[in-house]
């Protein structure tokens, strides 16, 4: 009975709520509705259908028709600015007085192929248009990603002018670098990766904790922006060669899409959703995401993609601003390809690269059935298993608000925070070293101590693991040693916040703020090593002499006797940076700006590093005997950890003039002081003198000066710059070698687009002379920096036919 | 898409030759909101060499280096709904 009445009570109030809102509705309309109506036209006098006209500041919105007509009422009265939007268009702008009635806007757009008009929101103090701003910035929408055919985030890197990508790593852990700034001891130290304005990492370096690993790139992007050099230096911290931001749709127009797509030759599966829509006049919102399986482009043969993300906000508008909150899910296993084995002849100068008999260079990867699981002592020194098609492992739950008020008077305030929980694993093999099998197997019998009176190795048996049968040699004659990358990301735990305050005077712009973030570091790297043929699903092998068995299940060690047990130990750091910036923009006259900004960084870095400790015939399995592997075993040593504590800081700035030369081409010049910050890159977690000659930053130095015209229906934008990287240390983790090289780099940059009716052109260019100039051995200078080309390019061509149907190369 | 030829290491000995390779993508509108999409990525199968642990070869010999390159050629077909 209660129910009921409850009910009825429920419905009562509807019906009320109802009726009060359509008396409200009607009353409201019947004093102050106005419609406003137009026409929407080219330069060339044709429709254009599709164009979003939306009321500044609100939701209130619609599109045009196909004929380009569109009609738009509002309740809204007194001063309102109206926008049209459309892309590869320059937008239109007009600002109406409302009080009923109708008003007419007829809009003639005018093309605008690389967004040369279209405001820039990363890495600049204020959002002026690419034209009016002393930067090189490329900006790619959805449409340039997907036509640009790219299969992971480092591969949609491969479309920016000045960016070098070595997408080859899989899905994350590429090495990313900008304008010949060098790789040093891989990931992307000087370029920073974004989303939505926050730094995804505090650093881009971190050894197999990449920003690209926490980033994936689907239909919840709205857009793409990459800055380099610049302002970048005083606009967040570590980023000073640039910034690669990926912008979330927001779902102002309403809109959406689902997507399956499958590998035709290899084995993958993928499905994308989107929807985004106002849900009122001043509320949207947006949701997507994407699951995949598969096995990579590589034939692993099993299953080493598997895994999604789900992205969704929220934004209220209002008159004067914005609210919007943010948030991410990423659950994903991806592969992670490591350098593998590939024949080289001919000569150093002049080499043929190619496949080994029965192991493709690019069909290929170490991942292999038989090689499925890394057993040892995990961070806590009890043992633990791991899936090796783990393999890139990102979890990674990230919950962020920003907001932007016009407060009056010209004041605006900005703010942007973000929290994330990251975690995961990275275990991918990796070839420690490869030969002829007696050229391997030799060393791993005189190793062991099974030596004739001359010291020669003793004759040996070799065994596949899973059927045990003695074979003479490999099939191809070649067997590798395999190191196990297998490092537990404990705790990848970050906090980003930008608040700025701008003050507009007019000609006189000021912008101040204060970045601040804490990470973490917390990585447990326990690395294990086999013995395994060459090929397509190479299997185990085994080693017997003298009647021992020198390996147990194909397995050598735990540890990595070969490179002296450097690898196993723990990072357990936080960085706690703090960084007030301010920026001025001074309109000096109405065609130059100048714009210059300084900003100081002050880092705490407290924590601790433990360790390798070997243990001699330590039981890892508990099978009650020592196996070959268990006779010297690395374990964390966490009772003789190294504490971590110290402070850097340092001052950054950047000034650049722009002048405009006419409506559409501009001219524009700066000079940049940057630095990078160096993370857990500066201490080595087996302490030493790693941890003893700490050299917590690297100095970039940078001059450019650029050119960017748009004509009737293309762009081009031409940057020469000048760059003097000053590394004081890094340690690359494959070498165990401390780095520290000076270097210089001096090119040019071309990006141009140009947009005929049916045919549509992209394309980059970059040429750089780079060259070592200072190292603490003094070898090498004057030398190319390594993986350095003098040119690389991208060009994309795109053809529409008529039915709607495309065509694109790149 | 591609680079010209680039050191290995520092030492500026063993050469990771210039590559050039295409994408290829397509769209084919089978109804207003419908496209199906094919593409193609490394159509020409290049191997493009972007790094190597090792810096020198013994020349005129067979060597065997550690190092990546670029995937080979994968071909994906999709279908994307609109709305």
């Amino acid at each position: 009975m209660k129910k009921k009445y409850s009910r009825r009570i429920n419905f009562t109030t509807k019906i009320f709520g109802l009726l009060m809102a359509f008396v409200t509705l009607s009353f409201s309309s019947g004093i102050s509705q106005t419609t406003i109506k137009g026409t929407i036209v080219d330069e060339s006098n044709n429709t254009v259908p599709g164009v979003a006209i939306l009321i500044e500041g609100t939701l209130e919105g619609t599109v045009s028709d196909i004929d380009g007509k569109f009609s738009l009422t509002t309740e809204k009265t007194g001063q309102v600015k109206l926008r049209t939007s459309y892309t590869g268009y320059k937008s239109a702008e007009k600002e109406f007085d409302l009080s009923g009635g109708q008003v007419v806007w007829d809009v003639t757009l005018i093309q605008d192929v690389m967004g040369l008009d279209e405001l820039v929101v990363t890495g600049v103090a204020n959002g002026r248009s690419k034209l009016e701003s002393s930067v090189s910035i490329t900006t790619l929408d959805p449409k340039a990603i997907e036509n640009s055919g790219a299969r992971t985030t480092a591969e949609i890197f491969r479309t920016i002018p000045g960016i070098k990508a070595e997408a080859s790593a899989g899905d994350g852990n590429t090495n990313i670098t900008v304008r010949g700034i060098p790789i040093s001891s891989g990931g992307s130290r000087y370029l920073q990766i974004q989303e939505d304005g926050l730094p995804v990492l505090l650093y881009g370096d971190i050894a197999f904790g990449t920003q690209d690993q926490f980033v994936r790139v689907d239909q919840t992007i709205g857009r793409v922006e990459a800055i380099r050099g610049g302002s970048a230096a005083t606009m967040t911290s570590n980023g000073p060669a640039g910034i690669v931001n990926f912008i979330s749709k927001t779902g102002a127009q309403e809109g959406g899409m689902v997507g399956t797509s499958f590998g035709l030759d290899y084995n993958s599966f993928r499905t994308d959703f989107n929807y985004g829509a106002p849900i009122s006049n001043d509320l949207s919102f947006n949701i997507g995401g994407f699951y995949r399986q598969g096995e990579g482009a590589k034939n692993a043969n099993h299953l080493v993609n598997n895994g999604g993300q789900i992205k969704a906000n929220l934004t209220k508008r209002y008159d004067n601003g914005y609210v919007r909150i943010y948030g991410k899910y990423l659950n994903d296993k991806s592969v992670a390809y490591m350098p593998m084995p590939i024949a080289v002849s001919g000569t150093n100068a002049n080499p043929t690269w190619g496949s080994i008999d029965g192991f493709s260079a690019n069909r290929n990867g170490l991942q292999s059935p038989f090689l499925t699981q890394s057993f040892g002592l995990g961070p806590d020194g009890n043992p633990r298993n791991v899936n090796v098609s783990d393999g890139l492992n990102t979890e990674s739950s990230s919950f962020g608000a920003s907001m932007k008020f016009d407060l009056g008077n010209g004041w605006t305030l900005t703010s942007n925070a973000r929290m994330s929980i990251n975690g995961g694993r990275f275990v991918a093999p990796f070839t420690a070293q490869v030969g002829t099998t007696a050229s391997v197997i030799d060393g791993i019998v005189t190793g062991n101590g099974d030596t004739t009176a001359t010291g020669d190795p003793v004759a040996y048996s070799l065994h596949k693991v899973t059927s045990g049968d003695s074979i003479g040699d490999t099939d191809n004659g070649l067997v590798q040693r395999i190191h196990m990358f297998d490092v537990e990301l404990e705790n990848f735990n970050n906090f980003m916040s930008d608040v700025k305050v701008d003050k507009d005077f007019g000609q006189v712009q000021v912008t101040a703020g204060v970045f601040k973030s804490n990470q973490n570091v917390e990585a447990s790297w326990i690395w294990n090593s086999y013995l395994m043929e060459v090929g397509e699903d190479a299997e185990l092998l085994n080693v017997k002499a003298n009647g021992n068995d020198l390996t147990n299940n194909g397995q050598l060690a735990y540890g990595v006797p070969f490179w002296g047990n450097c690898c196993t130990g723990k990072y357990n750091t936080n960085y706690d940076v703090i960084a007030p910036y301010i920026n001025t923009a001074v309109e000096i006259t109405e065609k130059l700006n100048f714009d210059g900004g300084v900003r100081y960084d002050y880092a705490r870095v407290t924590g601790s590093v433990s360790p390798s400790q070997q243990l001699a015939n330590f039981d890892v399995n508990g099978d009650g005997t020592i196996d070959a592997a268990e006779k010297s075993v690395s374990r964390i040593d966490n009772a003789n950890s190294t504490p971590v504590n110290y402070n850097y800081g340092y001052v950054s700035y950047s000034a650049g003039l722009n002048y405009l030369l006419s409506e559409s081409s501009a001219v524009f010049g700066r000079y940049s002081q940057g630095y990078v910050g160096n993370g857990e890159r500066a201490t080595w977690h087996q302490a030493g003198p790693y941890l003893e000659n700490l050299a917590p930053k690297n100095s970039l130095a940078q001059a450019e000066l650029g050119y960017k015209k748009r004509f009737k229906n293309a762009g081009i934008f031409i940057t020469a710059f000048y760059a003097l990287t000053e590394e004081e240390a890094g340690v690359e983790a494959t070498t165990q070698a401390v780095l520290s090289n000076d270097y210089q780099s001096l090119g040019v940059e071309f990006e141009g687009q140009i947009n005929l009716k049916s045919f549509d052109f992209r394309g980059s260019l970059t040429f750089v002379d780079a060259s070592i100039v200072d190292n603490d051995a003094n070898v090498n200078i004057g030398n190319v920096p390594r993986r350095q080309p003098a040119i690389t390019y991208s060009f994309m061509p795109s053809y529409t036919f008529a039915a709607g149907h495309s065509l694109t190369l790149m | 898409m591609g680079q010209s030829k680039a050191f290995a290491q520092d030492n500026n000995d063993l050469i990771m030759p210039a590559y050039t390779f295409v994408n290829l993508t397509a769209f084919v509108k089978v109804a207003k909101n419908t496209r199906l999409t094919l593409s193609v990525n490394n159509l020409t199968n290049t191997i493009g060499i972007t790094e190597s642990e090792e810096g020198s070869i013994t020349d005129n010999q067979v060597n065997y280096v550690r190092a990546r390159s670029i995937a080979g050629r994968t071909i994906r077909a999709g279908i994307n709904v609109n709305f």
